[in-house]
Formats: structure tokens, sequence, C-alpha cells
């Protein structure tokens, strides 16, 4: 036994320095991931006000009207198909009913059996025809009217209630905010889960197979791992959750620190080859030393296209800028700080002895770049026109596979009565209240005058509240004005209250709004909703509601985005002025960047792919890839004018040295990000896909259209 | 040799970061949610909280002029709209011209009692009357104008002598506070429509509108007093 120990102790002494590094910096990841994951909470928090800040008025407007009509505005709606005048319908949702308004956080239900007498009952009232059946009286509404509390503990609790009461010919669909947002929810963390842990995969495999070194490896995995960490760990302690868009992060910061360390490597790898005794071998600070520069303004050109985003109106995008700049802080630390030490326990490659895949390259770019360079600049050109057919606002099932059963659900309910909420409040243009019988037709006009717009599934008003009051018995003896003051009354739960103001100045229309049917933004439709008011002789007062707030959104996003692109590239003309001292080389650098959004939001619009918030930002992304490969160019342009060498020379050398780098780093980032085409949520989907689309141009924009741009009306130079 | 050095300079700058990020890191954030935050935001608090009264708040609204459009045959009414604050000093007027006879105000009233903010008692008893919009109702041309926008600090009530770079953000709770759905009875929205007499405004005609300390918004009529 002791002289086994005694052999153990020997073996352990053996092992070299490099491995007990090496072991040191696991347990060092071992532990930041466990502080990080105990304290910090990594699961996506995504809330039916996850738009916009708080600050923001649209929302201010929408919790404003909220208060002024206060009702339970927060709806599950359960779509019920099946023959509405069995008997086992009526079974099935009586006993539907009485179980969901058992759920904790259900204030009411109504359903044919909890509200209108019975079915035909509930035909004639214009209430519940409205608010409970279909149009042509193939499925009926539970609606549970829920408190403001999570949607994590409510949709569970239906899903199962749905499950258990189902049967042939009792179909049962479930829509809603909180429904919606749960599944956005649900989506976004499995996403989070198994594409990001399997895009890190990737990205190792395809390191070992560029880089050929386990140590490399190893090292690259811990130094991204580490500014993920940290990233995760600040964002933390500053009290901002994991959102819808932060959610991608961990992967945006890893590829960030990832780009740093492959042209680390390349240029180590390179001055072994050169070495002649003016560089000592293995030199990894003299690697570090002429990557740094370059990377410092990479990483310099991203935090200002993270920055910029801090001054936007989204909330989301406003988390990516902040999430993002210390990304970037982080990504260069890691990859200068934790990186160069695994280098040094790398034995240094033999130097190449055949020069002949070189030779090739160079023979390449000296003859046949132009072919490249051409298809990409005839791609850019097709693409304008692509751009004015994009999707900036597109619907909530954009978010939800076409044909997958959850969306199928949802654009039933949708025909059926509409499905996202939009509040509008009005009141008389010539300043008289509502509460008299001249102004409850006219609203009943309106309330028609909307319920015709194409985009509008139905509508539920004051009057419509009030004709139901008027079926009541002997309620036709009372006016308009006293029908209303005892709907006020607590004894009728005071619901005339949810939809006019105490002063009877303001009315409130409910608007269950079609997103299937929507030609033009959702704010055009509420412009033209607005319109209707006005020409009925009231004045649109107030608007909100989750309808509203996504049109703002979209509205915003586009802008937010154009905005942000614009001062990325503004601020990237002044780094690229820095790094390259030539103005010819920065507007042809700034040109070759253009390429990149034209190319993907032009084939996007021609495929008809929305842009929605969540792959909004993925252009943003690809561009800083496109920079860090430009400027990495340049500044290996600028070392060789330098020495004396020739542009036209210099911008050949400088590709046949780096074109590996920028083409490794461009592939392991696209296999990375292709991984999350596999998703079955379609935002990940087209983040993914437009990651790779981007940076694959943004490469290959910077080996082939930039050389020429920056090279037009030169003197030829020699090889 | 030059490697040695070069890892040397390395491992000190990798060491010197890792122990002076997070120190740096938890420096800021203690004295951001430290001592110093809370007396500068108490500070604050008071310096706003000063501007707000227990008190009625007035307006004019001057008629400027009345003319007949012959293009569009209608009246065109223009107004100067004067806020002043508790202490009756005016603001700078705001100028707007619509078509019509009938114009709307709106006022929004905000009781602070209650506020859920450390330091809840500078703001016990205080209200704040705001003029919030005007309803210009032309047909197709129906407009509203915000008088007081959402989420902004209001000039009546903005730090004059003494700007506080904290002004903003307690502006912000304010609102969130006014706008919660949770808090039925913080606020009171209160309209009045002025009509025109004999159909047209008559220029020199002044509305005189008040926020009562109830927040009751209300108008009396008086005209300019005649020039000598």
């Amino acid at each position: 036994m002791f002289s086994h120990l005694i052999s153990a102790m020997k073996h352990i002494s053996r092992v070299k320095k490099g491995t007990w590094a090496l072991f040191g910096f696991f347990i060092f990841v071992a532990v930041s991931l466990a502080a990080l994951t105990t304290a910090v909470d990594l699961t996506p928090s995504v809330g039916s006000d996850f738009f916009f800040s708080s600050d923001n008025p649209n929302f201010q407007y929408a919790k404003l009207i909220m208060k002024l009509f206060p009702s339970q505005s927060s709806q599950i709606v359960i779509s019920a198909r099946g023959d509405l005048r069995s008997e086992d319908y009526i079974k099935r949702v009586s006993v539907l009913t009485d179980l969901v308004s058992l759920f904790p956080g259900v204030v009411s239900v109504k359903s044919l059996t909890a509200g209108p007498a019975n079915v035909k009952d509930a035909e004639e009232s214009h209430l519940w025809k409205r608010l409970l059946i279909s149009g042509d009286l193939s499925s009926s509404n539970i609606i549970a009217f829920t408190e403001s509390s999570s949607p994590e503990t409510i949709i569970p609790r239906v899903e199962t209630a749905v499950s258990l009461i189902s049967a042939p010919g009792f179909d049962l669909t479930i829509a809603g905010v909180p429904y919606v947002v749960e599944m956005i929810r649900r989506n976004l963390s499995r996403d989070l889960a198994v594409f990001s842990l399997v895009a890190l995969a990737v990205f190792g495999v395809v390191m070992v197979a560029v880089f050929r070194s386990i140590r490399i490896y190893l090292g690259t995995m811990i130094a991204c791992i580490e500014a993920c960490v940290l990233t995760l760990a600040v964002l933390g302690a500053m009290g901002i959750k994991i959102g819808i868009l932060t959610v991608n992060l961990a992967t945006i910061v890893f590829v960030l620190t990832l780009s740093h360390i492959i042209f680390i490597t390349h240029n180590w790898k390179n001055l072994q080859d050169d070495a002649d005794g003016s560089i000592e071998k293995n030199d990894i600070f003299a690697a570090v030393k002429m990557t740094f520069s370059a990377s410092f303004w990479c990483m310099i050109t991203t935090l200002l296209g993270f920055l910029s985003l801090l001054f936007v109106e989204a909330k989301p995008l406003r988390e990516l800028g902040i999430g993002g700049s210390i990304g970037t802080v982080a990504a260069i630390l890691s990859a200068y700080c934790i990186y160069p030490v695994f280098l040094w326990l790398v034995s240094p490659p033999k130097r190449k002895a055949a020069r002949s895949p070189a030779d090739k390259a160079r023979s390449f770019f000296i003859r046949r770049a132009w072919i490249p360079a051409s298809i990409l600049a005839l791609l850019a050109l097709a693409s304008i026109p692509g751009i004015e057919k994009l999707d900036t606002d597109p619907s909530l099932f954009a978010f939800f596979t076409k044909g997958s059963a959850l969306r199928t659900g949802l654009e039933y309910i949708d025909d059926n009565g509409g499905s996202s909420p939009l509040e509008l409040v009005v009141r008389d243009a010539e300043g008289s209240t509502l509460d008299t019988n001249k102004n409850y037709k006219r609203m009943w006009e309106l309330q028609e005058a909307l319920e015709n717009d194409p985009d509008v599934g139905s509508v539920i008003s004051l009057p419509v509240l009030m004709s139901e009051g008027q079926r009541a018995p002997l309620a036709f003896l009372l006016n308009w004005e006293t029908l209303l003051k005892w709907m006020e009354k607590p004894e009728y739960g005071r619901i005339s209250k949810s939809f006019i103001t105490s002063d009877h100045v303001s009315g409130r229309f409910l608007i269950r709004m079609k997103e299937t049917a929507r030609k033009g933004s959702r704010t055009e439709v509420v412009e033209g909703l607005k319109r209707i008011a006005i020409e009925h002789g009231f004045i649109p007062e107030m608007v909100g509601g989750l309808y509203l707030l996504q049109g703002e959104l979209a509205k915003l996003v586009t802008t937010s985005l154009i905005f942000g692109l614009g001062r990325l590239v503004l601020a990237f003309i002044l780094i690229a002025l820095i790094v390259s001292r030539s103005l010819r080389t920065s507007l042809a650098m700034v040109l070759s960047l253009v390429v990149v959004p034209v190319c993907v939001f032009g084939l996007a619009g021609y495929a008809r792919v929305p842009v929605d918030i969540i792959s909004a930002p993925a252009v943003n992304v690809a561009i800083g890839m496109g920079i860090d490969s430009m400027i990495h160019i340049v500044s290996a342009v600028r070392r060789r004018r330098a020495r004396g060498i020739d542009t036209g020379a210099s911008w050949v050398q400088a590709r046949v040295r780096l074109w590996q780098p920028v083409l490794s780093s461009m592939f392991i980032i696209c296999a990375g990000f292709a991984i999350f085409a596999l998703s079955a949520f379609p935002p990940t989907q087209r983040f993914g896909m437009e990651i790779v689309l981007g940076t694959a141009l943004a490469s290959l924009s910077a080996l082939f259209i930039l050389p020429i741009l920056a090279t037009a009306w030169t003197k030829k130079g020699g090889s | 040799m030059n490697m040695k050095k070069g890892l040397t300079r390395i491992l000190i700058a990798a060491v010197a970061l890792g122990i002076l990020l997070p120190a740096g890191l938890f420096a800021f954030f203690y004295l951001k949610g430290g001592l110093s935050e809370a007396i500068a935001e108490r500070k604050a608090y008071r310096s706003v909280a000063n501007q707000f009264k227990n008190a009625s708040r007035k307006a004019d609204m001057l008629v400027t002029d009345v003319s007949f459009d012959e293009h569009s045959n209608k009246l065109r009414t223009s107004v100067k709209f004067t806020e002043y604050t508790h202490n009756g000093s005016a603001l700078e007027p705001k100028y707007f011209t619509f078509n019509g006879n009938v114009i709307q105000m709106q006022s929004m009233f905000i009781k602070l009692d209650g506020m859920d903010i450390d330091n809840a008692r500078s703001l016990k008893d205080k209200t704040i009357s705001l003029f919030w919009k005007a309803f210009l109702p032309d047909g197709r041309a129906t407009k509203d104008l915000e008088l007081t926008k959402m989420n902004s600090i209001p000039e009546a009530y903005r730090l004059k002598d003494a700007e506080d770079p904290k002004e903003p953000e307690i502006w912000t709770n304010i609102w969130n506070f006014t706008v919660d759905p949770e808090r039925s009875d913080n606020i009171l929205i209160s309209n009045v429509t002025i009509r025109a007499n004999d159909r047209v405004f008559i220029p020199g005609t002044i509305y005189e509108l008040e926020i009562e300390r109830n927040g009751k918004l209300k108008y009396s009529t008086r005209f300019l007093p005649d020039r000598d």
C-alpha cells in the first residue's frame, strides 16, 4: 500500500510543469463556471413587457390605460373545436372551465358554461358572441383572465388540463399573450442549453482540425469560456437578466475571443516559419506584439458597435449593447492574458520546407482574384432591390415554425376573432360625455366600423357591454345613463369601469387584431384605426396593447439598426484611417464592408425571411467579424509598406500570409453558427444563418474586394 | 531570453488584470450601491420634492387671433398658452392654431403619498399638477397636443437654480409610480371643454385654467383690459 503511494508520488513528480499549468487552468475554469452558475441566474427571462424599457412612453401609455380602465387584461384563450350543440362538448367545456378556474393566478374564466345561459343565449348576445364564439360556429373559447403573475407557473397547468380533456371531436388550442411569451421563453432556454453547447463543441472540433494541436484547442476553449464567464458575471453583478437577445451573448463573446486567438496563432506559426535569427524560436511575445495592434483596433470597432446600441430605445438591443461591450473587453483580455500561456506549452511547429501552397496562393491572388471579387460585386448589386422587400415587422407567428401544431393553432385563433390585443381610448370630439343615448349610438357605429376593418378580429367596448345589460328583464325601461350607473355599482363588479372613465369622458375599445390578414406595418394599421375613430367624430386619446408595442418595437429595431450600422460605419472610417493611414484604403474598407449588410438584407428580402428582434443583430456581429479580417490585412499591408515593399506587392503578400487565418476564422465561425439552423425556433435559425452568410461575405470581401478597391488606380507592383 | 521576458510580461499583465479587474468592479458596485450614492439621492429627492406643493396651479390661454380661411372655409383660432409655476412665475408660452370653436384641455394630478422610495417622507402630502394635453377637434385634421410629455421633466417642476444629475432618474421613478396599475388612486385625470361664445373665439379673451388642490381642472373667462 505504502509502496504504491510512493510510486504514485514519484510518478506525479515526473509530470511536466506544463501539465501542472493545464491542470491549474482546468480547476480555474471549473471553479469560475461553478461560481457563475451558483451566483448568476442564467435562465432566460422573457416577460410580456420584454419589448420596452419601463421608461418608454409607449409602454407607459399602455400601463396608464390599464390603470384608468382597470381590468384583467392578461388572457389565456383556449379554443375548443367541435360540435357546439352536443352534450359531450358542453360537458367538456364545463369541466375545463372549472379546472382552469382552480389554478392559482387565474382570476376568472369565461366560457359557454360560465357567462351566457347556453349556446343559444351566447349567439344572441352581442358580448358573448364576440368574446366566445367563432364566426362559423365551429369553435368556442374558454378565456382565463389572469393576474400579472408569471406565465411559467400557469401555462404548464393549462397544458396539462388541455391534454387531459381534449378528445376526438373536441380539439383544444391554446393562445394568448402569456402562452406566446412562455413558448418563446421555452424555445430560448432550450436553444441556449442545446445549441450554445453544440456550437462550442463544433468550434472546438474545427479548431483541432485547423491547428492540429490539442493544447491549442484546450487553450482556446479555456480562454473563450473565461471570456464568457467574465461577461456573464459582470452582467449578473449589474443586475441585468438574460433576455431574448443576451441569450446568445455567450456564443458571440466566444466568437469574439476566437477571432483574436486565430490571428495570434497564425502569426505565431508564421513567425516560426520566418525564424531567421532575428526572431527567437517560439517567441510568443513577438507574435502577441505583432497581432495586438490590429486586435486592439478590432476591439475598438466592435466596442463602438455595441456601445452605439446603448442609445437606442428598444430594451433588448440596449441590453445586448451593454453585454456586448463587456464581452468585447472580456474577449481581448482573455485572448491576450490566458491563451499565450498555452502557446508557450506547445512545441513550436517545424519550419516548412516547401513553399508551394504559398506560391499557389500568390498566383491565385495575382491572376484570379478578380473572379470571386466580380461574383461578390454582382451579388451585392443584385441584392439591392431585395432590401425594399425586407419584412421588418413580422407577425408573432414568425416566431414559430410554419406548419407546426403550435403555429397552426395560433393561426386558427387569429382567423377566428384575432390574436393580438390592441386598446384604443377615445373621447367625443365635441367634448360631451359618452353617457348619452346619442353617443351610445355613435359608439355602436364606431364599433361596427372598427369590426369591418380586415385587420380587426373582434371588438369589445362599452356599447357591447351595455347591450348585454339591456338584455336583463325590464332594462329597456332604463336610459343609457342610468344603466351605466348601475353597471358601475360593486354588485355588478363595476364592469363598466373597464370601458369608461369615472367622468364618462373617455371610452376604451378592446380590439383583438388579426396578424395573418395584415398587409402593412402594425403602426400603419393602428393609424388607420385612429382615422376611423376620427371619421366617426371621436378623438383617439391613447393607444396601447401588445399589437402596438410590437409595431413600435419593429420600427425601433429598424431605425436602431440603421443608425447603429451608420454610427458603426462612421466609427469604422476613423479607425480605418488610423490603421491604414490612407484615405483611399479607408474608403475601400468601408465599401467592402457595406457589401455585408446589402447582401444579407437583400437576400433575406428576396427569400421573404423576416428580420425579427432576435435575428436583427446578426448582421452587426457578422460585420464585427469582417472588420477584424480587414484590419488584420490592412495592418499587414502597412507593415510591408514600411519595409519599402510597393503597394501591389504588399497587398498580395499580406493576403498570401493572411488568407489562411481569415478563411479558418470564417470556417470556424460558420461551422459553429450553422448549428443554429437545426433549432426548431425560427428566430434562432435566422440568427445563425444570417451570421453564417454575413461572416462568409465579410471574409471574402476582405480578401477579394478590399485589395482591388484599395489598389485601383495605383501602379502595379511586382510580386 | 527575449521569450522569457515576453512571457514574464504576459504573466504579470494577466495577474495584474486578474487582481485589478475584480477589485475595480467590486469598488465600483460597492460605491454605486453605497453610502455616497444614498446621500446624493436623498439630497436630490429633497431638491426635487421642494418643487412640489399641495396647492393649485394656473395657466392662461389667450386668444390672439381669429381669421377666416377662405380655402378651407373654416375659422382659424390662434392661442397663446402660458403655464405658471406654483409661485406664480410664467413659463415659456406655447402657441398653437386650430380650426373650430371647441378646445378640450386635460390635466393630470399626481398624489405622491405612498411612493415607495427610501426617503418617501420628503414626498408625503406632496402633489404634482400638470397641464397634460390639449385636444383640437378639426374633422380629419383632429389632433392632440402633449403639453407635458410622458416621462419627461415637466418645465414647471424642473430645478432651475442647481441642476442635479439625478433629476431625470427621479422623474423616471415618479412616472413609473404614476402609471403603476397596482396603485389605483394616486392620479386624477380631469378634463374641461372650452367652447367659444357665439360660435367664434374672440381675440383678447383669456381663459384662466386652474388645477385645484383636489386635482380638478376648472376654467374661468376674462378679457384683456383695454389699453388707454
